[in-house]
């Protein structure tokens, strides 16, 4: 099972600074930090971090995908992961993030990214929340992937949460000869009891207008297992 | 008239349950009441009401509220967690019977495995597939989605995290709804609710092929 982490810099998603997941690798005896990330804010303290502790970074972006940026709507969007396999890698991944901002309102699209795919450098992952298969099984989306010029690998995770069956049996279903998958484990937390104070967290940055949100009522739809953390890895791989 | 709809399986048997508890947390209000009936076609064979006692329950002002908890009728008819567990979890994990609720999925089925994780028992989430859940259902029918045979629970998911400003799908909304005498002032206590949606749930399945 693979530890992919989330640092504090995918602000409202992790409690996890950079240094504490460093701990986290050096008590697992990690040589490869897994770092995924919502922007590419964290990459330059993660890579010198990283480099001081000696452990390979081995760095991914998480990014909204949907059928065509040039169409507006969410009815396609859908999470990837880009992750990138060497320094040419990382300059694409700034790239991709800047066309992603400047150009895509934030997101991406196939179009774009078969165009300017370098399977020699980036790999494209489907992470198992939020991918097209979640959001087609489970939403009511229409999200069509083009794997055109990329072979994407799939990723699959267990925590007890009531449909990942329903999204493990559909990702079975798509990649049934065809690409290939891992069994991975989210780590946003330390411990199961850190759950709290990750929804505090995202109850401070989901603040809007109207009735607060509390940890009694924090509006977390299908918020509900305290499996993403470093002691249900530990404990599972 | 296609007669293996579930409206007209007289012998088909439903476990129609709901939950009350502390607060809406998924991952830590625990269900200090749990109410669910038994029924075959239209038949209501029992109805059970049980209190859940755990230490320092803290039931949260809104949910005191919405649901009349009263900490003395609590403290008189609390039961042993994993007494009421046992005594549910025959009903619940009796493969002849569907699983009825509103918002089950989004949760009432979080607050079971609150309940399992506090127990220390291992995950069982073999119910899950037997859950037809009225909140989706009634998306479906104010949405006009039909179910097209394939994958139920994906489908009421889909139905279920639906959002759309205006969309009525609450339990008091859909007694309304459906003309069926109800009094307002009992809907959260958890039995009056389970028989409520039980009402419900068969005019529902008039309204769908299911």
């Amino acid at each position: 099972m693979l530890p992919v982490y989330k640092s504090t810099f995918s602000i409202g998603k992790s409690i996890l600074t950079v240094e504490k997941i460093l701990e986290l690798c050096k008590s697992d005896s990690a040589k490869y930090l897994f770092l995924v990330e919502d922007s590419m804010t964290g990459f330059i303290k993660a890579y010198h971090s990283c480099k001081k502790a000696g452990v390979q970074l081995i760095f991914g972006l998480r990014l909204v995908c949907c059928n065509d940026v040039a169409k507006e709507g969410n009815d396609s969007d859908h999470k990837i992961v880009i992750l990138a396999k060497s320094d040419k890698g990382c300059k694409l991944l700034n790239s991709i993030c800047s066309f992603a901002n400047l150009e895509g309102s934030t997101k991406v699209d196939f179009n774009f990214l078969n165009e300017i795919w370098d399977e020699q450098h980036l790999e494209l992952v489907i992470p198992f929340y939020d991918s097209f298969i979640h959001q087609n099984q489970l939403y009511l989306k229409n999200c069509v992937p083009n794997f055109q010029k990329i072979t994407p690998i799939f990723w699959r995770e267990k925590n007890n949460l009531p449909f990942d069956p329903l999204i493990d049996k559909a990702v079975l279903e798509y990649i049934k000869n065809k690409y290939t998958s891992a069994l991975v484990k989210s780590i946003l937390y330390e411990k199961k009891d850190d759950i709290e104070a990750l929804q505090t967290y995202k109850i401070i940055c989901g603040r809007k207008f109207g009735a607060a949100s509390t940890l009694s009522k924090p509006n977390l739809d299908h918020f509900g297992s305290n499996e993403f953390c470093f002691e249900s890895y530990i404990k599972n791989k | 008239m296609n007669e293996s709809l579930l409206r007209f399986n007289k012998n088909q048997r439903y476990v129609v349950f709901d939950t009350e508890t502390e607060g809406l947390n998924l991952i830590k209000s625990r269900p200090w009441q749990i109410a669910w009936l038994v029924a075959e076609g239209d038949k209501i064979i029992s109805r059970t009401d049980r209190f859940i006692h755990w230490p320092n329950l803290s039931v949260s002002k809104g949910a005191a509220r919405v649901t009349g908890f009263s900490r003395e009728e609590y403290e008189k008819k609390c039961r042993s967690p994993n007494v009421v567990w046992e005594e549910f979890s025959e009903a619940l994990f009796d493969e002849r019977n569907i699983i009825v609720g509103q918002n089950l999925l989004g949760f009432d089925v979080y607050m079971l495995d609150v309940w399992r994780r506090l127990k220390g028992s291992p995950l069982n989430q073999d119910y899950i597939s037997r859950i037809i859940d009225t909140k989706s259902l009634a998306t479906a029918i104010a949405k006009n989605i039909p179910f097209t045979g394939r994958d139920f629970i994906n489908w009421q998911y889909r139905l279920l995290n639906y959002r759309e400003r205006g969309l009525k799908t609450s339990q008091a909304f859909l007694l309304k709804h459906y003309g069926i005498d109800h009094d307002p002032k009992r809907l959260h206590d958890a039995l009056y609710d389970v028989e409520m949606n039980f009402k419900i749930f068969k005019k529902q399945l008039f309204d769908l092929e299911l």
